[in-house]
């Protein structure tokens, strides 16, 4: 009996985690589709499943959008060609009428030599000149923190909807660039006439190979922010444990003092949940509720 | 102890979280190219801050190479080279693919860094022998040759009757006379008009000719017309009658067209591009001064070059036997046109500038000085006060170029010129372009043509308001500028204006019209290097309180503002790009410049907790935490600066013009540039909300994709700590509104939704805050308060 009450609260605890946890990993997986290759519809996106949280103020002319991190994209162009991301943060500028005016997302840290690749993918499936982005890449490589923005388009009018690569200083040491895919419709003279149906027709078809770019880390790797934080990280760490020791040798102090004193984080109010730990949080609870239930209803019996 | 410690580190990073978020807000510009090495040839000290002016220098200077390698020592020294290597000049530091040499013959950046914005109109005087080669092989030149020398085929009939003072008879078999062509089956008279007497008057000795139809109507010269280029061209000659031109004998007529111009019946020709066909015989005896002006379309050159090119050509029309006409002293000379487009004089070039206090509006760039004398000797030591500069305006003029002309040709000419009432085909409102016109002659004189700036005078043709000449004191015979004068245009207010060039002489009226578009066609690191100038020019002052802030009494290289140097090190740039944002912000852009405002408003705090923060650390408390989290702030403010504050400038200076080349040229991000759309758009049309929307465009992007780097690298640090305690401790940086967590409690500072609501909520956020709850004088109040006052405020520890 024991044997058997042990199972079933794993598997229940199994279960609960399942449930908790597998959409984000598949939805992570699977990734959001978009399609943009035969509209520009702000519904498109709206109705993708994409989360996103508008911030439009009523007086504003445009509507504008964000999407938060972690989610990974696919988006379709006309003529075929996908690009797809783990996004860190993304944006979306609409008129009022519905239409997408700008799309704009980033991903996650990248050390130079990774950013070089993808942005030269990006490059060869849109046939942009390779040359400036070389010289990038000759003056950058090393800088660490320091390394410039790359930015490079197709010419306007040229391909539809416009497109623009950036290469993003990141604000790390050790993996110093984002990579930055973007989009805008009927922004200039020379393509505020163009249509998806002209674009079917006149963009260039993506080379063998290239119709699905991925603008993450060619390596499969996931680059950790910290990994450049790692000897200060460790090194407060260890000042605040002197600190602890201290505080725990110290006479308590008034109330007056005790409002002068750093906030510690978990006197912080819980912030929103990132990923996936609020979801960890809610299977064990509802994992020890469906527990306790079990042994008081068996008590019962 | 304990709590001792706690309260400072608590403060200390209480000030540096400030510091982020105030930083974040304003997006303080702060830029911090990195001194390359270069070419490990330049010395230590800074390269240079222009290019080379060859302009500056005599010819001796420049043609002395130590090791005679064709360049001058004068450009090495100036940038920095050794006088005695002899690899130099085939040598490339900057991997452009172009040699020392060719950088010198071409004026081009040979450094490994950053080039200034380019010089527009200063050159290197570059060896004739090579110039003249780039010259032709580029673009072969437009000439024309009026004149009618002998061929040594031909003799002269000296003396006698018809023929006094010698004159030949010249027939197309003859070749040519000059680069004239007769006409097959012509018979023309060439005269060398010697004392001729005609008129009481010498031609200077030259040939002229005879244009007499005797009763055939085939006699003509021609000449083609090698190299001509589309536009408006003006020919000028001298006639005279031989004969009373009472039954129309001396008529003739000037036609342009192909090779097959009809001599029969010119004015029914079907080949003829132009055609010039008076009605009024000539006056008996009598040289006239004589002027038409035709234009060329490339579509006529394309044409015509089917049949043999264009060709100008001199057309008896009488067809009786007479005497005819003389003709001589033929000149065609092309219009002038300005460069298009022709750039607003936005180079600070350190010469021209108004130098003002810190407390006023800081150095008055080139384009907004009405004077081409420099008011305060050069940084760099090439001007002194009272100097004329005009290295940065375009020389020349449009019209005609009276140097071209004999001055006698303009006695009794009337030129004017006046601006055109015209609607600006892509903003479908009135055009709003400026340029000044200069000549300039002597030592320091100069003339503005009046007024100063033309733009602001309207012709309305057939209306009330009569043109305006603006240029009276040009042309003509009791002109107050000398013929040899040189004259400039210089682009003042970006936009379009339209200008008539108008000459009237007796019967000649010709009208040219030109469209200036005034727009500065440069790159991000053009725009970026006049930013970088203007930094400097304003920091350059020891007056009012730049000693007390830190300031040095020497101008300030932006490029020098390391994200590396920590707080001490950098409190001067600090404090000089700040004045800068009120600057900005005070050149009567308030109602389109909310950004910089915001980012002035701002500054107090973020120096303020600099300050503090630079004491905490002095105590040796958490000093590593400390140094990552400078390092982020000031990374961040780099790459805020680098990206949006050429931006400014370029619109400030030069209008959307330069924001659509930038985003043509794939430096400029879509989204930034339908946000300068919309600003600019609110600015043509008044309408303030679109202003202000564009405004919160810029601030959203910086927030979201610049910025948000930080924040996210502060959650990096220390567990997510100090994002925390920033998300905790943030206050607004407009006065009087809530501070971050009392906005939105709990929430995370460094997740961009959280942040954005705070910035932009539509009831009572940040912005709204600046740009709605404070009018515009508030607003300036604010931000124009001494950065140091403001910081008082916020300080905890003394003002450092």
């Amino acid at each position: 009996m024991k044997t058997k009450s042990s199972s079933y609260v794993a598997a229940m605890l199994a279960v609960a985690f399942f449930i908790a946890i597998v959409p984000e990993v598949s939805a992570v997986n699977a990734g959001v589709f978009i399609d943009l290759s035969q509209s520009h519809d702000l519904n498109a996106v709206l109705n993708s499943g994409l989360k996103t949280k508008e911030f439009t103020n009523q007086s504003d002319r445009d509507r504008s959008f964000s999407f938060s991190k972690g989610q990974k994209l696919i988006i379709e162009l006309p003529g075929g060609i996908e690009v797809e991301q783990i996004i860190q943060m993304g944006s979306m500028n609409a008129s009022r009428d519905g239409k997408i005016i700008t799309f704009d997302f980033y991903g996650g840290v990248l050390p130079i030599e990774d950013a070089y690749t993808i942005a030269m993918s990006v490059h060869k499936a849109f046939d942009l000149s390779t040359q400036k982005l070389e010289l990038w890449r000759r003056d950058n490589t090393g800088k660490g923190r320091g390394v410039k923005t790359y930015l490079a388009g197709t010419k306007i009018g040229e391909i539809y909807p416009h497109v623009m690569i950036e290469i993003q200083p990141s604000n790390n040491e050790l993996y110093p660039c984002n990579v930055s895919l973007q989009f805008g419709w009927n922004i200039g003279d020379k393509d505020k006439n163009l249509t998806e149906q002209w674009a079917l027709e006149h963009n260039p078809r993506p080379p063998p190979g290239l119709e699905r770019l991925s603008l993450d880390s060619p390596s499969g790797k996931s680059y950790d922010r910290k990994d450049a934080y790692r000897e200060i990280n460790a090194s407060q760490e260890e000042l605040e444990r002197q600190i602890r020791e201290r505080n725990e040798l110290d006479v308590k102090p008034s109330k007056k003092l005790q409002a002068t004193q750093p906030i510690k984080p978990d006197q912080i109010k819980a912030l929103p949940s990132e990923g996936k730990s609020g979801y960890v949080w809610l299977a064990a609870v509802i994992a020890a509720v469906i527990v306790v239930a079990w042994l008081l209803l068996r008590k019962r019996k | 102890m304990s709590r001792l410690l706690h309260s400072s580190v608590l403060r200390s990073f209480r000030h540096f979280m400030l510091a982020l978020m105030l930083l974040a807000i304003a997006g303080l510009f702060i830029t911090s190219h990195t001194r390359g090495d270069g070419n490990g040839v330049v010395s230590n000290t800074s390269p240079p801050a222009s290019y080379f002016d060859a302009s500056l220098y005599t010819p001796e200077q420049l043609s002395l190479s130590s090791i005679n390698d064709g360049i001058p020592d004068v450009w090495k020294d100036y940038y920095g080279f050794s006088l005695s290597d002899p690899e130099l000049a085939q040598a490339d530091y900057n991997g452009s693919g172009a040699t020392n040499l060719v950088k010198y013959l071409a004026n081009l950046w040979p450094l490994d860094t950053t080039p200034p914005a380019p010089l527009l109109s200063a050159k290197p005087k570059a060896p004739p022998a090579v110039a003249s080669k780039t010259a032709a092989a580029t673009a072969p030149a437009f000439s024309f040759d009026g004149s009618f020398s002998i061929p040594s085929s031909l003799k002269l009939k000296n003396g006698s009757g018809g023929y006094k003072n010698g004159a030949f008879q010249w027939s197309y078999v003859d070749g040519l006379v000059g680069k004239w062509q007769a006409y097959a089956g012509s018979k023309i008279e060439a005269w060398q008009v010697k004392d001729e007497g005609l008129d009481g008057k010498k031609l200077d000795d030259k040939l002229v000719i005879e244009l007499d139809a005797t009763g055939k109507a085939d006699y003509g010269i021609k000449q083609k017309l090698e190299n001509i280029t589309p536009g408006t061209h003006m020919l000028t000659w001298k006639d005279l009658g031989r004969s009373s031109g009472a039954a129309g004998d001396n008529l003739y007529g000037v036609l342009v067209g192909d090779s097959k111009l009809s001599l029969n019946a010119p004015a029914q020709s079907k080949n003829v591009t132009a055609r010039y066909l008076p009605s009024e015989p000539l006056a008996k005896n009598k040289w006239t001064s004589k002027a038409w002006a035709f234009n060329v379309t490339q579509k006529n050159i394309d044409d015509a070059k089917k049949a043999g090119g264009l060709w100008l050509a001199f057309v008896p029309r009488a067809t009786i036997n007479s005497y005819g006409a003389l003709i001589g002293d033929v000149r065609l000379t092309p219009l002038e046109l300005a460069p298009d487009p022709l750039p607003v004089n936005a180079d600070f070039n350190r010469g021209a500038v108004a130098h003002v206090s810190r407390d006023g509006t800081g150095a008055i760039p080139d384009y907004r000085a009405m004077t081409l004398i420099a008011e305060m000797d050069s940084i760099d030591g090439r001007f002194k006060n009272g100097d004329r500069v005009t290295k940065d305006l375009h020389q020349g003029w449009f019209g005609l170029n009276r140097n071209k002309l004999p001055a006698d040709f303009f006695d009794g000419v009337s030129v004017t010129v006046c601006k055109k009432v015209k609607t600006d085909n892509e903003t479908n409102k009135p055009e709003l372009g400026q340029i000044r016109l200069y000549a300039t002659w002597g030592e320091k004189n100069e003339k503005c043509i009046q007024p100063y700036k033309i733009g602001g005078i309207s012709y309305v043709p057939g209306g009330a308001s009569a043109p305006v000449n603006l240029v009276p004191l040009i042309y003509g015979l009791n002109s107050e500028v000398p013929p040899d004068a040189q004259l400039w245009i210089e682009g003042v207010i970006p936009g379009k204006i339209t200008l008539e060039w108008r000459l009237q002489k007796g019967s000649t009226d010709v009208k040219f019209e030109q469209t200036f578009n005034i727009r500065n066609d440069w790159t991000r690191e053009q725009w970026r290097a006049v930013v970088r100038d203007e930094l400097y020019v304003d920091s350059y002052t020891s007056s009012s309180g730049a000693a007390i802030n830190g300031v040095p009494s020497e101008g300030l290289d932006i490029n020098d503002y390391l994200a590396s140097g920590g707080f001490t090190t950098n409190r001067p740039y600090i404090y000089s790009v700040f004045e800068y944002y009120a600057k900005l912000h005070a050149q009567n852009l308030d109602d389109l410049f909310f950004w910089t405002g915001m980012a002035k408003a701002a500054g107090g705090p973020i120096y303020a907790g600099l300050s503090d923060a630079a004491s905490a650390e002095a105590l040796h408390l958490f000093s590593g935490t400390s140094q990552a989290i400078q390092g982020i702030l000031f990374t961040g403010n780099i790459a805020v600066f680098e990206d949006i504050a050429y931006q400014f400038i370029a619109y400030r200076i030069s209008g959307i013009g330069a924001i659509k080349y930038l985003h043509e040229q794939g430096e400029l991000k879509d989204e930034l540039f339908v946000a300068w759309q919309q600003i600019d758009r609110g600015y043509q049309n008044h309408t303030f909300a679109d202003v202000m929307e564009g405004n919160k465009k810029l601030l959203n992007f910086e927030q979201k994709v610049i910025l948000d780097k930080a924040y996210v690298d502060l959650s990096a640090l220390s567990g997510g700590y100090i994002a925390k305690l920033f998300s905790v401790l943030a206050e607004n940086p407009v006065r009087g509104g809530k501070g971050f967590n009392e906005f939105v409690p709990g929430r995370n500072l460094a997740n961009f939704d959280d942040r954005w609501q705070w910035i932009a909520d539509p009831k009572d956020g940040m912005w709204k805050l600046w740009t709605q709850d404070k009018n515009r004088t508030q607003r300036l109040t604010y931000a124009n308060t001494r950065l140091s006052t403001v910081a008082r405020l916020y300080s905890w520890l003394a003002l450092q």
